[in-house]
C-alpha cells in the first residue's frame, strides 16, 4: 500500500507538451480514475508513473520513495508495482498458472508457498480450474481476470489499470467492473485506473481526474465532478453537460445564487469561495429541463432532433433566443412532440461555473 | 563479372596479387554499400509493421483464367526444379557420363564412392555439416539480443549496426574471403595463433557472411511481438537477461529457428568463401562438388549433388515432424 504522489510533472515531445504541468495525490488506498479522451495523456501519464519513460521536469513519488524526476530514475523492474493491461498482454507460451506465478519466480518465492499464492490468487479471481490452460483458449473476460490474478499476486503497492476492459464485451464489462469493485475492497490496494469511459469511471473511483490536453483539469468525487464540474470542458465531457451563457448573477446564499438563462430568472448553486462576475457560464443537466406548458414561465425553444432511447426520447433542441447554443432534455413515452415544434422549457437547477476555472482552461 | 575477374586473377597468378584484388574488391563494396543505403533510406519512409489482427485470407478468384495461370505456374515449377533435379538424379546412377541409363547399366557405386572411398568428400561432408550447423547456432545466439536492441532502442550508432551487418552478404563472397585473407594471413596478435589455411577462417567468414541471414527473421520476430508482453514481465520485476530468457526468446523462438534453418541450408552448399579458403583437411561440399566437375568426373559430383539435396530436403521435413509435438503457433508455417 502506498500513496502516489505526482508533483507538477512535464513531458514533451518535440513541441507537444504531452504532459504539462502535472500534479495529482493519491491516497493510500485510494481508487482514482484518470479519465480523458484518447490523446489527452492519460496514458503518457501511466507510462510514467510505472518509469518505462523519463519526465522533463517534476517528480513522481511512491510511498515515501521518489522515483521519477529528470536526473533520477527508478527502472519499472523496481518499482514494486503491478499494470493490467489494456492487451492483457499474457505470456502465450505459459500456462495461467506460470503467468501468475511468475512474478513469484522472480522475487525468489519457493514451492509450495510459490503454488499456494498461485491458487490463492487464481481463486479470487475465479478460475481455480484453469491453471494448466494456455491463455490462448480463455475468453476476453477469463483472460482480463488472469491478467488481474497476476499482477495482484506479488501484492504491489500500487496497482496500474490502462483500459482493462476496452477490449471486452459490454455485457462482461459490467461484471467486470464488480470484480474490481470487490478486489479493491478485499485488497486494500491503491489504484490508478485509465480510462475514456466515463460510465467506468463513475462507478468504480472514489475520486476523478478529468484531463485534456496533457493537463488535470478537475480532481474530485464522482457526484462533485457531476454536480460542480470546474470549467467548460469538464462540463461538457462529463454527462453531456450544456453550457449556457448566464447575466445578471447575483449572490443569495452562501452557495447559490439567481441568474438570467436566455431571459428566464432561475435559481442555480455556485461555488461559495469562487468569484463570479455578473456575466458567467453555467452547466445544465437534461433532467433539470422539464417540458411545461406555455403559460408558465421559461426558455422558449424548437425542438430540433428526436430519438427515441428506450421508455424514453431525447429530444435535441435550441432557444428562440440564441439559436446557436444546443439544449437536450429527454421526455418520457409517449411523446408527440416533432422536430420544428416550440416548446417551453422549464430549468431547475444550475451550476454557476467558476471565473478562474474558465479562464484557466482557456477556451 | 567482377567477382569472377578477382577470383581468375587469384588462381591464376597466386597471392602475388591480392593488392590488386584487394581494389577490385573495395569497388564492389562501395557498389554493395550504395544499394544498401538506398534500400534503408526507402524503408525508412514507412513502417511495415502489422496492427490489425490477421484475418482468414479471402482467395482471389482467378475464374476462368485459373485453368492456364496454373499450368504456367506448373511449368515453370517443372522448369526451374524438376527438370535440373532429375538431370542430378539420372547423371548419378550412371557410371560414365554419356552413358544411357537402363537396368543393365545402373549404378549405385557413384555414392558408394563419394560416401566411403573419397577420403576428402567424407571430409567434407563432415566439415559443412559442422561449419553450417555451428554458424546457425552462434548467428542466431547472437541476432536475438542484438535484434532486441535494433528494434526496441533505436540509436543513431545502432542503425549503423544494422547497416554494416548487411554488407558482408551484400558483397561477393570472393571479396569477403579476400578480406578475411588479409585480415588473418599473419597470426592473431597476442596468442599467437595463426587462422588462415584452417577450418576456422571458413567458419570466420560464414559468421559474417550469413549473419545477416539469422538478424533479419529474427528482427521481424520482434517487430510483430506485442511489446508490453516485455513489459508485463518488467513490471512483474524482471531485468533484462531474466526478460530475453523467459520472454523473448520463446516467443522469436520460431522466427530464429527459421533464421537458423535457412544459415544452415544456405550454408551447406557454399562455394565462394570456401573455394578461396579451404585448405587440406578442412575441405567444404562446394569445394569437393566443383573439384568433381571441374576434373571431370560428373557423376561423382552428381552423387554428391543428391545427396545434399536429400540432407536438405531430411532437414525441412524434420522440422515438420518435431512441429506435431510443439505447441500451437511455434513454427510460422504451422498453426
Amino acid at each position: 500500500m502506498a500513496r502516489l504522489t505526482i508533483d507538477r510533472l512535464v513531458k514533451r515531445y518535440g513541441e507537444f507538451r504531452a504532459l504539462d504541468d502535472v500534479s495529482l495525490a493519491v491516497e493510500d488506498g485510494e481508487f482514482v480514475a484518470i479519465l480523458g479522451p484518447s490523446g489527452c495523456g492519460k496514458t503518457t501519464l501511466l507510462r510514467q508513473i510505472a518509469g518505462f519513460d523519463k519526465p522533463d521536469a517534476g517528480s513522481i513519488r511512491i510511498g515515501d520513495a521518489v522515483v521519477s524526476t529528470p536526473a533520477q530514475h527508478v527502472p519499472p523492474e523496481r518499482r514494486r508495482i503491478g499494470i493490467v493491461f489494456q492487451s492483457y498482454a499474457l505470456w502465450p507460451h505459459m500456462t495461467v498458472a506460470e503467468n501468475v506465478g511468475y512474478g513469484l519466480d522472480v522475487a525468489g518465492v519457493k514451492d509450495p508457498e510459490r503454488r499456494q499464492r498461485v491458487n490463492a490468487a487464481l481463486a479470487l479471481v475465479e478460475l481455480e480450474g484453469f491453471a494448466d490452460r494456455r491463455p490462448a483458449l480463455l475468453s476476453g473476460g477469463q483472460r482480463q481476470r488472469v491478467a488481474l490474478a497476476r499482477c495482484l499476486v506479488t501484492e504491489p503497492s500500487l496497482v496500474l489499470l490502462d483500459e482493462p476492459l476496452a477490449n471486452l464485451d459490454v455485457h462482461l464489462r459490467a461484471a467486470m467492473e464488480r470484480e474490481f469493485a470487490r478486489f479493491h475492497e478485499r485488497t486494500g490496494t491503491t489504484m490508478v485506473y485509465i480510462t475514456h469511459d466515463q460510465a467506468e469511471a463513475m462507478a468504480l473511483a472514489d475520486r476523478i481526474a478529468v484531463m485534456d490536453r496533457g493537463r488535470i483539469l478537475q480532481l474530485a468525487t464522482p457526484s462533485v465532478l457531476y454536480r460542480q464540474p470546474a470549467d467548460d470542458t469538464v462540463a461538457r465531457f462529463i454527462g453531456e453537460g450544456m453550457v449556457v451563457p448566464v447575466a445578471g448573477v447575483t449572490r443569495d446564499g452562501d452557495a447559490t445564487c439567481t441568474a438570467d438563462v436566455f431571459g428566464h430568472r432561475v435559481r442555480m448553486r455556485c461555488d461559495a469561495r469562487a468569484r463570479i462576475g455578473a456575466e458567467a457560464r453555467a452547466c445544465l443537466r437534461d433532467n433539470a429541463l422539464r417540458v411545461v406548458n406555455g403559460a408558465t414561465p421559461g426558455v422558449r425553444a424548437t425542438v430540433t432532433g428526436i430519438v427515441y432511447q428506450g421508455g424514453r426520447f431525447r429530444l435535441d433542441a435550441t432557444p428562440e433566443r440564441a439559436p446557436d447554443v444546443p439544449l437536450h432534455f429527454a421526455v418520457a413515452e409517449p411523446c408527440s412532440l416533432r422536430p420544428g415544434d416550440s416548446v417551453m422549457l422549464a430549468i431547475d437547477d444550475g451550476w454557476v461555473l467558476p471565473e478562474s476555472g474558465s479562464d484557466a482552461n482557456g477556451s | 563479372m567482377l567477382p569472377t575477374l578477382i577470383y581468375q586473377r587469384l588462381a591464376g597468378l597466386g597471392p602475388g596479387v591480392l593488392s590488386e584484388v584487394a581494389v577490385l574488391s573495395m569497388l564492389i563494396g562501395a557498389i554493395a554499400v550504395v544499394g544498401i543505403s538506398v534500400q534503408e533510406s526507402m524503408l525508412r519512409r514507412r513502417d511495415f509493421r502489422i496492427s490489425a489482427a490477421t484475418i482468414a485470407a479471402r482467395p482471389f478468384e482467378l475464374r476462368r483464367l485459373r485453368l492456364p495461370v496454373e499450368v504456367a505456374l506448373w511449368t515453370l515449377i517443372g522448369v526451374v526444379l524438376v527438370l535440373p533435379l532429375c538431370a542430378l538424379v539420372l547423371t548419378s546412377l550412371v557410371p560414365a557420363v554419356g552413358v544411357t541409363l537402363s537396368a543393365a547399366t545402373a549404378t549405385l557405386d557413384n555414392f558408394r564412392f563419394v560416401l566411403f572411398d573419397h577420403g576428402a568428400a567424407r571430409r567434407a561432408f563432415v566439415n559443412s555439416f559442422g561449419l553450417s550447423a555451428t554458424a546457425a547456432v552462434v548467428i542466431v545466439a547472437f541476432a536475438i539480443p542484438l535484434a532486441y536492441f535494433l528494434v526496441w532502442r533505436r540509436s543513431r550508432m545502432l542503425r549503423a549496426v544494422n547497416l554494416v551487418t548487411e554488407i558482408p552478404y551484400a558483397v561477393p563472397g570472393v571479396v569477403l574471403a579476400i578480406a578475411a585473407i588479409l585480415l588473418f594471413l599473419k597470426p592473431l596478435p597476442i596468442v599467437g595463433v595463426t587462422l588462415y589455411n584452417t577450418v576456422w577462417i571458413i567458419l570466420f567468414c560464414y559468421l559474417a557472411r550469413f549473419l545477416v541471414l539469422g538478424l533479419r527473421p529474427v528482427v521481424a520476430g520482434y517487430h510483430q511481438l506485442d511489446r508490453t508482453l516485455e513489459e508485463a514481465s518488467q513490471i512483474a520485476g524482471a531485468r533484462l537477461p531474466r526478460r530475453l530468457r523467459t520472454v523473448i526468446v520463446p516467443l522469436v523462438a520460431p522466427t530464429a529457428a527459421a533464421g537458423a534453418l535457412l544459415i544452415f541450408l544456405t550454408a551447406f552448399n557454399e562455394l565462394t568463401l570456401s573455394a578461396l579458403l579451404w585448405s587440406s583437411g578442412s575441405e567444404t561440399l562446394g569445394v569437393v562438388f566443383f573439384s568433381f566437375q571441374q576434373g571431370g568426373d560428373s557423376t561423382y559430383a552428381a552423387a554428391l549433388g543428391v545427396l545434399t539435396v536429400i540432407v536438405s530436403v531430411a532437414l525441412m521435413l524434420s522440422t515438420l515432424l518435431a512441429a506435431k509435438r510443439l505447441p500451437q503457433g511455434v513454427l510460422p508455417w504451422r498453426d
